[in-house]
């Protein structure tokens, strides 16, 4: 962004935004649970990072000698039906739900932001076509939508990807088409337009960083939304398969030994609950410290 | 003599408790209305107009604010001293409010002639249809045809939706109108209209009214008397003809200085330099004194007291109270 | 209003069509052969060439689409691969059930929600706000399908009183309805307590205020009413946020249900009946958005007017213009829980 100096105006919109973002911050700062919400995200993305040097073992090392085993101090979590140590699986957990978050919703984003800078800053038919998918898409339960898209695959990692990603279009294009129309006939825009600048240009350095706010928030809320999504897509046998420790799998599985061994379904609902605990805290403070006049 | 008095309040404080600090939003404002009469309510934005007049409605948003001292009496009756109830039944009745922009006051959801009856049904003992009917020549009366009893305040302009509510706090015939900067956010054209509709009712109605502006010029036109405040203060206050022909207070002159008239003697537009303090954060003494053209050693350190000239003109500065200051002392 | 629900039934038509496109897509580039697995494994390739041409298998993209197009128009949803029997038969047994659990969980959140969130809104930063907080925050990050099971660890396995599956009666409801309808109630509530916040500082509200009018009639008929907004887009997002609840939480109460189909057809790959349910679940949805937007023009005659003013060739644009109110509050809104 801070190579755009066609005019002196724009070096004084990053440094607008420079100041902002500085602002942002320190609102943010004041913001007790949202710093909580920060740290519980930075500790969950080092546990995801070092999940081989945390994990007490190997996530997928099985001891037939010691197969659901109660919570111990060998086993914080106990084990499951193969003796693999829960605790182990559910830290490398957070790798799968972590990656499968980010990397869907960014994919999701990606083109949802593209469709709704489309729809809002060109209106008219555009927009009219664009959100009528859009509506389309809408008229389908997200989830089922998801399911819909990974039964088209074969199940596993790769097709919950897809299907998260897709499934978190709509909502993203609604959110930036509502900001890109916002910022769409303001003056620095119009300036650039008068200026001969390409649409696509347009787009990208003057309307983008302008509604980065929203788009950060949205973004933020929809990680957790992924993972959970991602979850329940495993928990129906759809989406990451066993032996993949990832949470909604492991629960799926420890379902058959509920009743006799009730721990094994309780560390990795936790784990999800937490990542998206994290994430939804963070979200939630973000959006009142990018828009002050929200709150109260 | 204060027989007569529709409104009489008593040193009035109503403060805003936020979490930046203590907004002194009002300071022991003492403030007389006789019944008849329009008292004009002038000052600058923040000065604290809004909050006197949700303080006499009994509407001061709480939290945060909150009423720290003070009586309102309305027709000898302490306002303050009322339950929710009772107060309740005054509003709208005896004392109604108009608020300073037409574009939000209305509900957007409810058609203008269901908003106008709704007050007359909550006052007056009225079937529906009667309400109604008595709503249509409401409407009628402040220049609106019944046959747009049915629509929405989206379906009308500014100027129009100001007319509505004023035709709301007339419904009652109440006994004391205030009027909240009625036209500030109306176009120039428009605003003479409402305010010559406005005259007109009063005359019709002789209700009382309480005109909170910053212009001087529509003081001049419709006002009896008038107080000027500056930060949560009335600083002077008086008959109009004393106020304008014999200007005491320094910040009153300054008002008077930067209005562009044709009928005062001043030539050149003077604006008053700087700006009005921040209610949470009031200088020491007299709040004014940063400004002050005649500021001396004693403003910087004492809050100056009320004055009384004679004639109910009434002013808050050291210049003329500086005596009765020193008689108290000693 | 009957020309603007019209209206807002014939924009229903692109959108079904559009839906069954997408289906069909998904289903046409999906590997497998459904004649195959129609016979079975033990038939022969000439049985199967001539299943083929019969089902029109052999035709191009266009005629299928074609051909399932004018199937659907007589309500005919091919066969399911697994029993042989026509797919809208077996939908027919189990979508009552999943609706009826869709509607009672979308009824019992308003129905705890919206008060709970005005409570909220009305006494903020009070102790029942902040618990408020704290339980919405809860019902928006856990997973529904885990509270189900720790629903019936606690109720069925430690305590025993609630039957921990099936729906043979009233009392097999309570756990599904609890389970799914979390994350909405916590939705509403966060929904109605921030639109209240908001439209309690309104100017109008004060208005009323000033006419006398009672709080409760303040509260109710001036704010509540204008608040009901973007309380309606969430109710109609939560709406296909307990259809998807239902379709998950089907599985762990073991609830015939529609959900418990169109998963056991995927782990069977029996296509016609996946298609079947998905496109059977998206029109209940898109009905329940059309009444939404009813609900909306019912409530706020700013969007009512939009209809009645211009008429005829303009529709379709002013459709997108009401359905940006709902947008906005929509953006506004949090997005978890949003499944
Ligand atoms: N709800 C509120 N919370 C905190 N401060 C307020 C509130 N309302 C008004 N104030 C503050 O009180 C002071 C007086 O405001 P107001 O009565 O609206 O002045 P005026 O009507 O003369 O412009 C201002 O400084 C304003 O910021
Ligand atoms: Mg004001």
């Amino acid at each position: 962004m801070a190579t755009m100096t066609e005019t002196p105006t724009l070096d004084m919109m990053t440094d607008v935004r420079r100041s902002q973002l500085a602002e942002t911050w320190k609102r943010l700062r004041k913001n007790k649970l949202a710093l909580a919400g920060l740290i519980l995200l930075l500790f969950l993305v080092l546990v995801a990072i070092f999940a081989d040097l945390i994990a007490p073992y190997p996530f997928d090392k099985q001891n037939y000698d010691a197969v659901l085993q109660k919570p111990s101090w060998e086993h914080l979590m106990g084990t499951d039906e193969y003796g693999r140590d829960i605790l182990s699986r559910v830290i490398h957990g957070s790798r799968i739900s972590l990656r499968v978050g980010f990397i869907s919703l960014t994919a999701g984003a990606l083109v949802g932001c593209i469709l709704g800078a489309i729809a809002g800053y060109f209106g008219g038919r555009t927009d009219n076509l664009i959100m009528r998918a859009n509506d389309i898409l809408n008229g389908i339960p997200r989830i089922v939508l998801a399911i819909a898209i990974a039964s088209a695959f074969k199940p596993g990692l790769t097709s919950a990807l897809v299907a998260i990603a897709v499934s978190s279009v709509p909502n993203f294009a609604r959110v930036v088409r509502a900001a890109t129309m916002t910022v769409r006939d303001q003056e620095y825009v119009e300036a650039s337009r008068s200026l001969g600048a390409s649409h696509a240009r347009i787009i990208v350095s003057h309307i983008f960083p302008n509604i980065l706010a929203p788009i950060i928030v949205q973004a933020t809320l929809g990680i957790g939304t992924a993972i959970l999504l991602c979850a329940s897509l495993s928990f129906l046998g759809l989406g990451v398969q066993p032996p993949i420790p990832e949470w909604g799998a492991m629960l799926s599985s420890a379902r058959s030994f509920m009743r006799d061994y009730p721990y094994m379904v309780i560390a990795p609902g936790l784990a999800i609950m937490l990542t998206v605990l994290a994430l939804n805290l963070f979200g939630d403070g973000l959006r009142d410290a990018l828009d002050p006049k929200l709150k109260k | 003599m204060s027989d007569d008095k529709l409104l009489e309040i008593k040193d009035l404080s109503i403060h805003y408790f936020t979490e930046e600090g203590i907004v002194r939003a009002v300071n022991n404002v003492q403030l007389s209305l006789r019944r008849g009469e329009t008292l004009g309510l002038v000052g600058e934005t923040g000065a604290g107009k809004t909050t006197t007049a949700l303080g006499i409605m009994g509407l001061v948003p709480d939290p945060p604010g909150r009423v720290v001292s003070g009586e309102i009496l309305f027709g000898g009756r302490d306002l303050l001293r009322l339950n929710k109830g009772q107060m309740r039944r005054h509003r709208g009745k005896d004392i109604s409010m108009i608020f300073q922009d037409p574009m939000t006051s209305l509900n957007p959801i409810m058609t203008m002639g269901d908003q106008i009856a709704e007050v007359i049904r909550l006052h007056e003992k009225l079937s529906r249809a009667d309400a109604n009917r008595k709503a249509a020549q409401v409407l009628e009366m402040v220049g609106i045809p019944a046959q747009r009893m049915n629509e929405y305040p989206h379906q009308f302009s500014g100027g129009m939706k100001q007319r509505v509510v004023i035709a709301i706090a007339l419904a009652c015939n109440p006994q004391l109108i205030i009027a909240d900067e009625p036209t500030t956010a109306l176009d120039v054209t428009i605003q003479a209209q409402v305010l010559e509709l406005m005259s007109q009712l009063q005359s019709e109605l002789h209700t009382s009214m309480l005109i909170i502006t910053h212009d001087l010029g529509v003081v001049a036109d419709s006002c009896q008397s008038v107080a000027i405040m500056y930060a949560g203060r009335i600083v002077e206050s008086g008959r109009i003809e004393d106020i304008y022909e014999d200007t005491k207070h320094p910040y009153t002159k300054g008002l008077f200085s930067s209005l562009p008239s044709l009928s005062t003697k001043v030539k050149r537009l003077k604006p008053i330099l700087g700006l009005m303090p921040d209610p949470a954060n009031l200088p020491a003494g007299c709040p004014f004194h940063p400004r002050c053209d005649s500021c001396m050693p004693i403003c910087t350190e004492l809050d100056p007291q009320d004055t009384g000239l004679g004639n109910g003109h009434m002013v808050r500065c050291h210049l003329y109270g500086q005596h009765d200051a020193g008689e108290d002392l000693a | 209003m009957l020309r603007y629900i019209a209206k807002r039934l014939l924009t229903m038509i692109p959108v079904l069509i559009g839906i069954s496109f997408i289906i069909f897509v998904l289903m046409y580039f999906t590997p497998g052969d459904p004649a195959e697995m129609l016979l079975g494994d033990l038939a022969t390739p000439e049985q199967v060439d001539a299943l083929r041409e019969e089902l029109g298998l052999n035709d191009g993209f266009f005629q299928r689409y074609f051909n399932y197009m004018k199937g659907l128009l007589k309500g005919d949803l091919g066969k399911s691969y697994v029993s042989k029997m026509p797919v809208w038969d077996e939908i027919a047994t189990r979508l009552p059930v999943t609706a009826r659990v869709a509607f009672l969980v979308a009824i019992f959140a308003v129905l705890i929600g919206i008060p709970i969130g005005i409570l909220s809104a009305v006494r903020q930063y009070s102790f029942i706000d902040s618990i408020t907080r704290v339980f919405a925050l809860l019902g928006i990050t856990m997973p529904s399908f885990w509270l189900a099971l720790l629903l019936v660890l606690l109720f069925s396995v430690q305590l025993g009183w609630l039957p921990p599956s099936g729906l043979y009666g009233p009392i097999y409801y309570i756990m599904p309805i609890l389970s799914i309808s979390a994350v909405s109630i916590a939705t509403i509530t966060r929904t109605a307590r921030s639109s209240m916040l908001e439209v309690i500082r309104q100017d109008y509200v004060r208005t009323a205020r000033a006419k006398g009018q009672y709080e409760r009639v303040v509260l109710f008929r001036h704010a509540l009413l204008n608040a009901m907004i973007p309380i309606l887009t969430i109710i109609g997002i939560q709406f296909a946020g307990g259809l998807g609840g239902a379709v998950v939480n089907e599985q762990v109460f073991a609830i015939p249900g529609l959900g418990k189909l169109m998963v056991d057809a995927i782990k069977a790959r029996n296509y016609p009946l996946i298609q079947g349910s998905v496109l059977v679940l998206a029109v209940l949805q898109s009905v329940v958005n059309l009444v939404v937007d009813i609900l909306y023009a019912f409530v706020d005659p700013r969007i009512r007017s939009q209809y009645s003013r211009k008429v005829g060739k303009k529709a379709p644009k002013l459709a997108v213009a009401a359905a940006a109110a709902s947008d906005e509050a929509a953006a506004t809104t949090l997005e978890g829980g949003d499944i």
